[in-house]
């Protein structure tokens, strides 16, 4: 995330306006830790959530949310290392 | 009291570990189920263990499945990928955690079970022994160190006669701890093994790990909630969760996670055991059964089997508890393996050390030793 784009984001926070996660669905709990693992060390940080988002593809589970404007690379990184991706949505 | 019952239990705990069970217990919710702080501080408990568990046998955290013992891991790795029709090969030496869920499928006609000799003299006799009757095998079940005696098995060279498509299950309840194990190395399907022995964590704990390259499919013996896809009335096809529905012993695998920040393989041991193997050699009153020769302890783990002559070996036992000194006596839960040592009518004393025992503490045995007549 570019400086510029974290100072939009934490004013239109600070405004009240709600901004769009990109969420990742996984199988389990173990998962959701392994993909926020692997994220973290790529610099990308994730929050665990069992959001409406997570329980619209899957019933009860976990997902990671995250900035959308790394989806990719996100994605990228847990298909590489062999962590299965049930479903990806997003949330406010 | 001097404890020498570390192949039953190691003690003592320590502190570390009986803190973290503390701690788990009163911060921990229930792991997989929630979203809320303490339910995601369980899960990065129980996350955070399977990762050392997966860094200590070389495989992947999500390849560490939980149980409550080596036992129920063993009942899982057994029943779970069992063959019907199929033959189930097993080595002289076996506990009953895995000669009983063997025997039930047998009598149920679900399996034929056959046994090939482990010579703890020889292991070129055990590997051959092993070949003559390998090649129907479809399921083989072998203990990594017998219980009784601590005789490790060529479990290299019997891997390498194997049939490729038969599962291969290793009971490492006896070496996780005390010998280096890499599973890949050793290229069987499974390992399981206890938290509470050689690991030195707390007991209501046990893994099932399974080789991150092997293809086998493993059934649930248990099934129910998972936390996860809660309306399909199906488990869920990945491990670990396939494998750990109902809730999770956060308590005891907190305990062993903190014992596993403490883990080292201890050379000390092994110098004690040298040293108490050679006290006993020199003893004219006590026959050693499969033990190794008094200078070379390679291939065994910390434990002996001994009787005292003239003296039956629950006496002994008895005798050494009310002077202070803890050992188990009897036939160790491994009827066929103290057929194979020689000792199924008169049993045994076993002596099994843990890091924690010290010089002392076996002079001031082998003291107490002497005077048991």
């Amino acid at each position: 995330m570019t400086i510029n784009r974290f100072f939009v984001l934490l004013i239109l926070c600070s405004r009240g306006v709600k901004i769009m996660k990109k969420v990742i669905v996984l199988s389990s709990i173990t998962y959701a830790l392994k993909a926020q693992e692997i994220l973290k060390a790529n610099g990308i940080y994730a929050n665990i959530t069992r959001s409406r988002a997570v329980k619209s593809v899957r019933g009860c589970g976990y997902g990671i949310s995250f900035d959308p404007s790394v989806a990719e690379k996100a994605e990228a990184l847990l298909v590489n290392a062999g962590v299965f991706i049930v479903g990806s949505t997003e949330e406010k | 009291m001097i404890y020498l019952d570390n192949a039953a239990t190691t003690l003592p705990k320590s502190k570390s570990v009986i803190n973290a069970m503390s701690v788990a217990m009163k911060k921990c919710g229930n792991s997989g189920r929630s979203g809320h702080a303490y339910a995601l501080a369980s899960a990065e408990t129980v996350y955070n263990c399977r990762k050392k568990l997966a860094n200590l046998f070389n495989t992947r955290p999500e390849c560490v499945i939980f149980t409550s013992s080596a036992t129920e891991a063993l009942n899982i790795a057994i029943k779970g990928t069992n063959r019907v029709g199929g033959v189930t090969l097993v080595s002289s030496m076996e506990h009953n955690s895995v000669m009983r869920p063997i025997n039930s499928l047998r009598r149920r006609g679900e399996t034929v079970m056959r046994q090939f000799l482990v010579d703890v003299k020889n292991d070129s006799n055990t590997c051959e022994n092993f070949a003559s009757v390998a090649r129907s095998a479809t399921n083989i079940v072998v203990t990594h160190a017998s219980n009784v005696c601590g005789k490790i098995l060529p479990i290299e060279c019997l891997k390498s006669v194997a049939p490729d498509d038969a599962v291969f299950v290793l009971d490492a309840s006896q070496t996780a701890g005390h010998i280096p194990i890499d599973i890949v190395e050793l290229g069987v399907d499974i390992i399981c093994v206890p938290a509470h022995k050689g690991l030195c964590g707390p007991m209501g704990v046990g893994a099932l790990v399974v080789n991150p390259y092997s293809d086998v499919v493993i059934e649930p013996l248990i099934e129910g909630g998972t936390g996860t896809n809660s309306k399909s009335f199906e488990m869920p096809e990945e491990y670990p969760e396939k494998l750990e529905s109902g809730t999770m012993n956060i308590s005891g695998i907190a305990g062993l996670s903190a014992s596993l920040d403490e883990y080292a393989l201890s050379i000390r041991e092994y110098e004690l055991f040298e040293y108490l193997l050679g006290a006993l050699y020199s003893k004219v009153d006590i026959t050693l059964h499969g033990a190794p020769a008094a200078k070379d302890i390679s291939g065994y783990v910390p434990v002996l089997l001994f009787n005292k002559k003239g003296i039956d070996c629950e006496t002994v036992a008895a005798l050494l508890s009310e002077r202070g000194v803890a050992v188990r006596a009897g036939f160790h839960c491994a009827p066929n393996a103290h057929k194979t040592l020689g000792t199924y009518e008169s049993g045994g004393v076993r002596i099994s050390l843990s890091k924690h025992n010290t010089l002392r503490e076996l002079d001031r045995f082998l003291n107490i030793l002497d005077s048991v007549k």
